[in-house]
């Protein structure tokens, strides 16, 4: 992978930027009303009002108002939130922690048991292992996360007593750092496989599909007829190359997986962005709306830059193109 | 055709049940046994003979509420898939046929709106423009066109250098007559594979959105019904059980549907 392609690829990032920024600000300034009431959420606060008015340049013309809107949010200036009466960038930076550990926890989970599921099928095409989880996968990936989230907690915490049904930890656990840990594992394991499931179920698909494909490959003929053990040609040579392209359906889906954790997290009370967004909405708190809306806009442009740039270093065929 | 859709049990799985969910949309206000907003018989009964889903909390009957969810789910995908194609095809299209600066354009467009979070998107403009399914269907039209726009276009710039196309050149047909009459034709299978996943992903965005409370506050919806579920799990299951079920089907429909149109273009070897 050249410096130029890093390059290139890095620059493609700002007319995408920009046009979210417009996106944003069209929406904006289109909406019925006062865009004043959209900036500065429906407080009734006319001092307050005043004050975004200048701030914002609403009596300036169109073309200057964007770029002094594009502008404050670079400056990384989302406003004011004005239920919390803090600046929304406080206000997200408080909730990020609890979102990120759970997305994580489920992209890891769907990354290493999708994987697992794909290389299982794919070894075992057209036996009944293989064609029980294509079934699944293919149910899986039609099931809403809402209704995966309510039967497990039918299912597991309801019924089996399992795991906790809400929250993110509990009030009575006992002092110290390793009984904490374990708590917090204990809450975050039900919603994390809630969230992992569809994700699950894309990974493994893409995995059989590709590994099949390499399996037909003339150099696994010829790494067979080394008298290599499968393990390693499905394993060392195989698998190697198929997950190219998973690499890109797996950093190509964190726009999904952040919007099924806004879902998990109402289902499982998880404090988290999800929650905050809830919340906002039925207190029509529109500066953190539009401020949750930017920066998983931001969250999606830079995984997939990232993703492209190891699928660059993975496959040295990529040029620029 | 008949003969090849008969050898393709995915294809043919997925036109059943999308039709049976076509025809469930048609009749349901025929077929459901009570206005699904009338309080009919006890709160919170289980599914028994009269109330073959069970009852809400205020003694609503869930039945009739999952077949009116139909006609939403129904509007959606409709409404989306109606955009995405008018869209995807037209850009994939233009992009592909003329190429240069027109493809690249339109291309860094596509980008763009391919990183948009369509969920959150959907959410902003709730909140600006206030719920219901019209704009619904016009935010995720709008920004659901873009896999779409790249097929047609890959398809395009194949089917471009075909001899064909250079017949009907030679003839001094007018280009949008060739895009029209030559191109798209070719280029529609795939578009149709694509759209058919468009669709129930439509279903399930608008689903998350009516869980939340978000959708049409004048349409009864799958969502709206699981998420109203959400208060009664530990004493009613089978409220937040039907309305997914029902949801897992529709969707389950339009990508068999996709998965088989895909194996019909292409057999598999």
């Amino acid at each position: 992978m050249s410096l130029r392609y890093v390059g290139r690829r890095v620059l493609q990032v700002l007319p995408v930027v920009a046009g979210i920024l417009l996106i944003g600000f069209a929406l904006i300034e289109l909406a019925p009303g006062d865009p004043v009431l959209a900036l500065a959420g429906e407080s009734g606060d006319e001092a307050y009002y005043a004050f975004v008015r200048e701030r914002f340049g609403l009596d300036r013309p169109l073309p200057e108002r964007f770029l002094i809107y594009a502008g404050n949010i670079m400056r990384g200036d989302l406003g004011v939130s004005y239920v919390q009466g803090r600046p929304v960038i406080d206000v997200i930076a408080d909730r990020l922690p609890p979102t990120m550990l759970l997305t994580g926890a489920a992209l890891l989970i769907s990354t290493i048991v999708g994987i697992s599921l794909g290389v299982y099928a794919a070894t075992r095409r057209q036996r009944l292992s293989d064609i029980a989880i294509q079934v699944t996968t293919l149910a899986a990936d039609a099931a809403p996360v809402f209704w995966v989230g309510q039967l497990a907690i039918l299912a597991f915490a309801l019924n089996l007593g399992l795991f906790p049904v809400q929250g993110m930890a509990d009030a009575r656990t006992p002092q110290g750092i390793l009984a904490g840990i374990l708590d917090l594992a204990h809450h975050l394991a039900l919603p994390a496989m809630v969230l992992a499931v569809g994700e699950i179920a894309v990974v493994a698909r893409m995995t059989r599909v590709g590994l099949i494909d390499e399996l037909t490959q003339d150099y696994v003929r010829t790494a067979r007829a080394k008298g290599l053990s499968e393990r390693t040609v499905v394993l060392r040579h195989a698998l190697r190359r198929a997950l190219i392209p998973v690499t890109t359906v797996i950093g190509g889906r964190v726009g999904h997986l952040i919007s099924g954790a806004v879902i998990v997290e109402t289902i499982f009370g998880w404090p988290g962005l999800g929650r905050l967004l809830v919340i906002a909405m039925q207190t029509r708190d529109m500066p953190i709306v539009m401020g949750i809306f930017l920066l998983v806009s931001l969250s999606v442009v830079i995984a997939n830059l990232i993703t492209d740039l190891i699928y660059g270093q993975l496959d040295p065929r990529i040029a620029y193109g | 055709m008949i003969d090849r859709l008969i050898r393709t049990p995915t294809a043919l799985i997925g036109l059943g049940l999308t039709l049976a969910l076509v025809a469930v949309a048609v009749v349901a206000e025929q077929i459901a046994p009570y206005d699904p907003l009338v309080i009919v018989g006890p709160p919170l009964s289980a599914p028994n003979m009269t109330f073959l889903m069970g009852t809400d909390d205020l003694g609503r009957d869930l039945f009739s509420g999952v077949l009116a969810g139909t006609r939403t789910s129904l509007a959606i995908a409709v409404g989306v898939g109606t955009l995405t194609m008018l869209i995807g095809t037209t850009v994939g299209l233009a992009a592909g046929f003329w190429g240069g600066l027109t493809d690249d354009v339109l291309m860094r467009v596509t980008e763009l709106f391919q990183v948009l979070p369509r969920f959150f998107l959907a959410i902003v403009v709730i909140a600006l423009f206030g719920p219901g399914l019209d704009r619904l269907i016009i935010v995720l039209g709008l920004t659901s066109w873009t896999t779409l726009a790249r097929i047609v276009r890959a398809q395009t710039l194949s089917i471009r250098e075909r001899e064909f196309i250079e017949a009907a050149r030679s003839l001094g047909l007018k280009e949008s007559r060739i895009v029209r009459h030559h191109v798209l034709p070719n280029v529609l299978p795939a578009a149709l594979v694509m759209l058919a996943l468009v669709m129930g992903q439509a279903l399930l965005l608008e689903a998350s959105l009516g869980f939340l409370g978000l959708g049409d506050p004048n349409a009864i919806s799958w969502g709206f019904l699981a998420g109203q579920a959400q208060r009664f799990l530990r004493v009613a299951w089978w409220l937040s059980l039907f309305p997914g079920l029902a949801l897992v089907w529709a969707v389950l429909a339009f990508n068999l549907l996709s998965d088989g149109l895909n194996e019909l273009r292409a057999p598999r070897a």
